[in-house]
């Protein structure tokens, strides 16, 4: 029973996760920077790349 | 990562543009820029998981020009050169991809071939000869798409900003896009120019000595490589080498 109820938690969790991220066709939230590197001259925030094709990659050092 | 560099070398002429988000803190990630000498844009924010409903790290969101969502997935590196292609087409297109007419044909196919300063050049004088509503039309188009490569170099060229090297890269390419073109023999004179400049000499020498010194700064005692570093920082204090080898001559202090 336990483990019943332990794989459906974790259905509903992965069901919660692919209900909020973020995919094709919406449109992708703006966001300012708190720092950027080699960023065009005066761009801070992600709607300053409209006009472009833009990849927006969440990556970690670790 | 390999992959994000080669999308950026690839793409970066034609109004592509990288954005690595990272969640981490300024003295993790400014390392790691500096060190592997990254070239595409690499930021801070840190709510990106939640705001963008992140499942797992790396993730990745193709935007169109419009704001909207292309493509989302975990490995970007599995996306096609077709399907790049694709969407690059709607950015800077590189065929005209319609019938038009006779008198803007040399312009056309110009522009196909990808000599975009002749195509503008042709369509130029086309729309001046022209008579004709649907010419003028015609001639339009051309130069819309025309427009579109313009900005995008223009963009790349303002993007290096008192990096006299790369702005010179920038230009460079942008000349030889535009040749044949008011506009490229201008973007060709300004890299002219910027190449004789103190400016552009300095900032290319003291990037092949900082190039040179960080292969070797991990073998190096750290009071070495301090000094090593400092003697490019003085010798240049304006560029952005110069700059970064101060910056890292910090972290051999102790």
């Amino acid at each position: 029973m336990i483990k019943h109820v332990a794989v459906l938690a974790a259905v509903a969790a992965l069901f919660a996760a692919s209900a909020q991220a973020l995919g094709v066709g919406e449109t992708a939230p703006n966001f300012k920077f708190e720092k950027s590197w080699n960023t065009p001259e005066g761009f801070d925030e992600l709607d300053d790349y409209r006009g472009k094709l833009v990849l927006v990659e969440a990556w970690a050092t670790w | 990562m390999p992959h994000l560099k080669e999308l950026n070398t690839k793409y970066r002429d034609r109004g592509f543009e990288l954005v690595a988000v990272s969640a981490e803190k300024s003295d993790k990630v400014e390392p790691f820029v500096k060190d592997k000498a990254i070239e595409y844009g690499v930021v801070l924010y840190s709510n990106i998981a939640k705001d963008y409903g992140l499942k797992g790290w790396p993730s990745a969101w193709v935007v169109d020009p419009e704001g909207k969502v292309l493509w989302a997935g975990n490995f970007i590196d599995r996306v096609t050169d077709a399907e790049w292609e694709a969407w690059l087409e709607q950015v800077t297109p590189g065929k005209v991809g319609r019938e038009v007419a006779k008198e803007l044909k040399p312009a056309a196919k110009a522009f196909d071939a990808g000599e975009v300063g002749k195509a503008q050049k042709l369509a130029e004088e086309a729309a001046a000869a022209a008579t004709d509503d649907l010419v003028k039309a015609d001639a339009d188009f051309i130069q819309g798409l025309v427009e579109k490569h313009r900005v995008a170099h223009q963009g790349k060229i303002d993007k290096a900003g008192s990096d006299a090297v790369a702005k010179a890269k920038a230009l460079d390419e942008a000349a030889a896009k535009f040749k044949g073109s008011e506009l490229g023999t201008k973007w060709e004179t300004e890299a002219k120019e910027l190449k004789k400049s103190k400016e552009y000499k300095d900032c290319s020498a003291s990037a092949d000595e900082l190039e040179k010194v960080r292969g070797k700064l991990e073998d190096m005692k750290p009071s070495n490589a301090r000094k090593a570093l400092e003697k490019i920082a003085k010798k240049y204090p304006e560029t952005p080498a110069g700059k970064e080898a101060a910056e890292l001559a910090k972290k051999y202090e102790e």
